[in-house]
């Protein structure tokens, strides 16, 4: 009796320890949770006082700016509202927000910041803001303090509620997709975007500029074709000299800034598609092929697939004279970038991507977006540089080699320039340095990197 | 051709305390001179690129007329005098450090080589292919290209943070990355290639920004954007 009365007692005592442990181990389980969730909320916070300190200075300097008088005041004013644009921005891509959440305010952010930065070039090269830009420069810092409070509203929530408001929002955007998520942060965060919604449009020569946001294509010309005439296309474009054995159908539509039509290419009895393709339903252009197929084995030189790529494209696009600039390669595929020469000029715009398989030569890809996207008539004004003049405004220290050859490039906000692009060397490394064909000023310097992959211009 | 400019960036914060200080200064103009190269002297009959330079030095500040030829001869050597008796140099016709550095032209840069391979570097390519490999099992090639391309279009947009690493990281922006298997799947050999492919500037979309399964639960909003296409199991839309 006393032997089960003790047998009794040490086992209820055993289970009484493993229970504490158990206890302990749950609790520390839970402040190891705490301590992270901690951790990752106050980055949370830190992240937004970032954004609030860099839309604070965005103000600050925005309303300086209006008042500067010269450049010597103008540009560092500029260039610390194109920082703080940029860290705030960044910020916002670092809070736990559900997708789709603050794009406006990332939007202004994104576009005060590259309009002051634009201005900065401007200034640099000799052009005083005029008043044109003083107005839109006000009209951004009245937007900036709109912004300030409303995000200082957002901050009083925040304080008050720590990172746990943090994580409550993470929370609540983790369970899905929904914009419209709960919890007074969420609600505040959202009340800053519908007061940003009448942001007037802002075009200047930058890459965020309305104008490109909102691109259409300029190169797509004629009529509309039909699904069948489509087809037809494509059994012309094909590059297997086989190509009346294929099955050639038309399997989708395609919306967005090239409607078009999506097409399979098939061999008969097989499901996989060989090729498939997009074609523009104005006028019928092939927007872009693509084959799939692994390459395993290097047999070709770049130099003769270059001639494959060249062949290709000149036989689709017969009044065009197309002008390898350079390629990439990898994985048994090079890419060539075909470039068309008109009137001895390179038109970069216009570019044509070409892959060529290193086996057999086959053309695996050609992608023509960017050309039915830029192509125009243009109207190619004479240089008012001599090259031998141009290749006077080179850096010293830059030996050419050779002379400039003449060449249209896009700017960042898709201006086009005509310039003269000269390559060759400061020391051992190579440069390619694209001086203005009328003003003599350097529009764009690129160095030149020898990979495993190919030259790359960066 | 075009490269994504570089945005952002943190203030610098400078601590200006004694020693620190000193001692980094002491290394900065230790380390100065090992990024540049000194000119070498010039002096009659002298030729090649150099020369070129100074003459196109001297004639830029109006005390040279010939041609910019690389021949140190009797013009240039003329000019040089006329540029050391104006600035209160020897007038000796030599163009050594002390006129070299009054030309302004001091110190030349000398392009450094790239201290890794660029090859190597390829952090993005890799982050893409991951990105492919995880968000992308079961797609079409195209399909696996237009995940890639949606994220370059982001990095391209002001709507989203501006570089490949901010696009993908960003809060909920990818469930392969919320849920964490982006870490756990080593990319395909078709995987690599896709995500080359959109690098090189290939993009099915259209300038997609987002894509998602229509057949799990998305949200209203989601689906009021405007749809491009439907790849695989995919909807991409602007």
């Amino acid at each position: 009796m006393e032997n089960g009365e003790k047998r009794f007692r040490s086992l209820s005592a055993l289970l009484m320890i493993a229970l504490l442990g158990v206890g302990a181990w749950a609790l520390s389980l839970r402040a190891e949770r705490d301590q992270l969730a901690l951790a990752v909320g106050t980055r949370y916070q830190q992240a937004f006082q970032f954004l609030l300190d860099g839309v604070d200075n965005m103000e600050a300097n925005l309303a300086k700016v209006a008042v500067a008088s010269g450049p010597g005041d103008q540009i560092p004013l500029l260039t610390e509202i194109w920082r703080d644009a940029g860290m705030a921005q960044t910020s916002i891509g670092q809070l736990p927000l559900p997708v789709g959440r603050m794009m406006r305010t990332s939007t202004f952010l994104a576009q005060a910041g590259d309009y002051a930065y634009s201005l900065v070039r401007q200034i640099a090269r000799g052009t005083v803001p005029d008043d044109e830009a003083r107005r839109q420069l006000a009209e951004l810092s009245q937007e900036a303090g709109k912004l300030a409070s409303e995000l200082h509203g957002v901050f009083e929530r925040a304080q008050a509620d720590g990172p746990s408001g943090w994580m409550e929002l993470q929370r609540a955007a983790a369970r899905g997709l929904t914009a419209s998520v709960g919890g007074a942060l969420g609600d505040g965060l959202g009340r800053v975007e519908t007061h940003l919604e009448e942001v007037p449009t802002l075009t200047y020569d930058g890459p965020f500029s309305d104008h490109i946001t909102e691109r259409k294509p300029r190169g797509l010309s004629g009529d509309e074709v039909s699904e069948a005439e489509a087809e037809a296309i494509v059994r012309r474009f094909l590059p297997a000299a086989d190509r009346e054995g294929y099955r050639v159908e038309v399997t989708d539509r395609v919306q967005g800034r090239i409607p078009g039509y999506h097409v399979a290419v098939r061999r008969e009895g097989e499901a996989g598609a060989v090729y498939t393709l997009d074609v523009a339903r104005q006028g019928g252009a092939v927007v872009w092929m693509n084959s799939s197929r692994r390459v395993e084995e290097n047999r070709l030189d770049r130099e003769a697939m270059r001639e494959k790529a060249e062949a290709f494209a000149r036989e689709r696009m017969e009044d065009t004279d197309l002008v390898a600039v350079d390629s990439i390669g990898s994985q048994g595929r090079t890419t060539f970038t075909l470039v068309p020469k008109v009137d001895g000029v390179l038109i970069y715009p216009d570019m044509i991507k070409v892959t060529v398989a290193a086996d057999n030569g086959e053309i695996l890809q050609y992608d023509a977006q960017s050309y039915l996207m830029n192509h125009t008539e243009r109207k190619l004004e004479k240089p008012e540089l001599e090259e031998e003049e141009a290749r006077r405004r080179l850096p010293p220290d830059f030996e050419p080699r050779g002379e400039g050859r003449l060449a249209l490039i896009p700017t960042e906000g898709l201006r086009e320039v005509l310039t003269y692009e000269y390559r060759g060397t400061v020391d051992e490394t190579e440069f390619i340095i694209f001086v203005n064909a009328s003003s003599g000023q350097i529009e764009e310097i690129l160095q030149v990197v020898p990979t495993s992959e190919g030259e790359v211009a960066r | 051709m075009q490269t994504v400019p570089l945005r952002g960036g943190t203030p610098r914060r400078w601590v200006p305390t004694g020693i620190l200080t000193l001692v980094l200064l002491a290394v900065l103009a230790a380390a100065a001179p090992a990024a540049l190269a000194q000119r070498p002297t010039l002096y009659w009959g002298s030729r090649g690129q150099q020369v070129r330079v100074l003459q196109w030095r001297l004639q830029e500040w109006g005390y040279y007329r010939g041609p910019i030829d690389g021949i140190f001869g009797n013009s240039t050597s003329q000019a040089v005098r006329r540029f050391q008796a104006r600035n209160g140099l020897r007038v000796d016709g030599i163009v050594g450090p002390a006129t070299w550095s009054a030309l302004g032209l001091g110190w030349r840069a000398q392009a450094q080589r790239a201290a890794t391979p660029v090859a190597a570097r390829s952090d993005d390519l890799t982050l893409l292919a991951r990105l492919i490999e995880a968000e992308g099992q079961g797609e079409p090639y195209e399909g696996m290209v237009a995940i890639a391309a949606v994220v370059l279009n982001r990095v391209k947009s002001p709507k989203f943070p501006n570089t490949i690493a901010g696009v993908i990281f960003q809060p909920h922006a990818f469930e392969s990355v919320t849920n964490g298997l982006i870490w756990r799947r080593t990319p395909s050999a078709l995987a690599w290639q896709a995500a080359r492919d959109a690098l090189n500037g290939w993009d099915p979309t259209y300038g997609s920004l987002f894509f998602w399964n229509p057949s799990k639960p998305v949200s209203a909003w989601i689906w009021s954007r405007p749809v491009v296409r439907q790849v695989g199991a995919h909807v991409f839309a602007l």
